[in-house]
């Protein structure tokens, strides 16, 4: 609920103040929400699984962000930057898959 | 090295990555710290609750989200009218292909045009040309060559001056051949034209303004078979041979299958002046020029 609540926070936030993002930035926040997604929804099946902690949410969230926004720039930098966007993408995508899968587990019995 | 063979591998080494991936899909550390806390004996009471760290968090993940929708949103705006520029630029590219294509079109007529016009220049100068050469065989101003006859006339020797063969006698034999029918005549390689003449200075006969002395050679281009017969039947013919026996020269004439005669000397126009052309004699329009 608690959650929920903040979620819905950030998103009127983001979209009253709708901050200019530097463009140097504007590559990576695109992967860094992916990367954000799969932390939240992993902390979602740990709630649900009876084992989450704050500390534990908040670390892996900073860590996938950052880790993410960093192997994209230093793709980047290598001129490599779409194809480790694509690995990256398929990496968390596949994570976020199967935790959803969990979670669906959890909520429907099924 | 057999028992490191033995030894089983790690399954973290051993498990394909897709599974690994899949199977470690929530962080591990959730687990570790829920073991953490039972081995440490804490209560457990049930599913512990998100604190407002979790919210703030989740609520950056919504702020990111947001901001990056908006940003999408503003880059599709910018991307549309980039889109927009660019089918206008084509358009108005297509535009002007499609003129340089009509263009391409118009000069490619004009082109073919003009090659037509060229080839009929062509055909005419030919035309012309053949008339030139044509004109130049008939006046005597280029060098030709056919069957005809040769005459020889020659004074008996010893004769008295008033007999000798003068400019008129010849006159008289050369009118005769055209007459009969000659197409070409050579006094002595000198070819007879309608600037040319036969003239007596003193004793001397000039052809052309050149000197021509006994015998005289005339070279006749013309039908071999008649031109005898028909130099007979000419009244010039008749008066030539009348002069031939009354004077006494020696005639002779033979029939040549291949006659060469020169060309006439180069006209030299010093009256003639083109119809239209100027009173400097240039044609219209080359007057001024330095």
């Amino acid at each position: 609920m608690i959650a929920a609540l903040g979620l819905l926070i950030g998103i009127i936030a983001g979209l009253v103040f709708a901050p200019e993002v530097p463009v140097s930035l504007q590559n990576y926040l695109p992967i860094a929400v992916v990367a954000a997604l799969d932390a939240v929804f992993g902390g979602l099946r740990a709630y649900l699984d009876g084992i989450f902690d704050d500390k534990v949410f908040v670390v892996s969230f900073v860590s996938n962000v950052v880790i993410a926004a960093a192997i994209v720039f230093l793709g980047d930098q290598l001129g490599v930057g779409a194809q480790l966007t694509t690995g990256v993408i398929v990496v968390l995508g596949i994570r976020i898959f199967s935790n959803v899968a969990a979670i669906r587990r959890h909520v429907f019995h099924a | 090295m057999a028992e490191t063979r033995e030894r089983p591998l790690p399954e973290h080494v051993t498990t394909p990555l897709l599974t690994l991936i899949t199977k470690r899909s929530m962080d591990e550390d959730y687990a570790h710290v829920a073991e953490q806390r039972a081995a440490a004996g804490a209560p457990s009471n049930g599913s512990p609750r998100p604190h407002w760290v979790s919210m703030v968090t989740v609520g950056v993940l919504g702020l990111m989200m947001a901001v990056v929708a908006v940003q999408t949103d503003r880059r599709a705006e910018v991307d549309e009218l980039g889109r927009a520029a660019l089918i206008d630029q084509i358009e108005l590219r297509s535009e002007r292909v499609a003129a340089l294509q009509a263009r391409v079109g118009e000069l490619t007529g004009t082109i073919r045009a003009s090659v037509v016009k060229a080839s009929d220049n062509d055909g005419q100068l030919d035309t012309l040309d053949a008339n030139v050469s044509r004109l130049e065989v008939r006046t005597g101003f280029s060098a030709v060559r056919g069957q005809g006859i040769r005459i020889t006339v020659d004074n008996e020797p010893g004769v008295d001056v008033n007999n000798e063969i003068r400019d008129e006698d010849l006159a008289y034999l050369v009118d005769g051949l055209w007459t009969a029918g000659a197409e070409a005549i050579a006094i002595n390689d000198q070819r007879l034209n309608l600037l040319g003449g036969i003239r007596n200075t003193s004793r001397a006969i000039h052809v052309n303004g050149r000197p021509v002395n006994a015998p005289y050679v005339i070279s006749v281009i013309g039908d071999n078979d008649t031109l005898q017969a028909r130099l007979l039947q000419s009244s010039q013919g008749q008066a030539w041979f009348a002069l031939v026996n009354s004077l006494e020269f020696r005639y002779t004439s033979e029939i040549v299958e291949d006659i060469r005669l020169p060309a006439a000397p180069g006209p030299v126009l010093r009256d003639v002046i083109e119809m239209d052309a100027g009173p400097n004699g240039l044609p219209q329009g080359e007057e001024s020029a330095p």
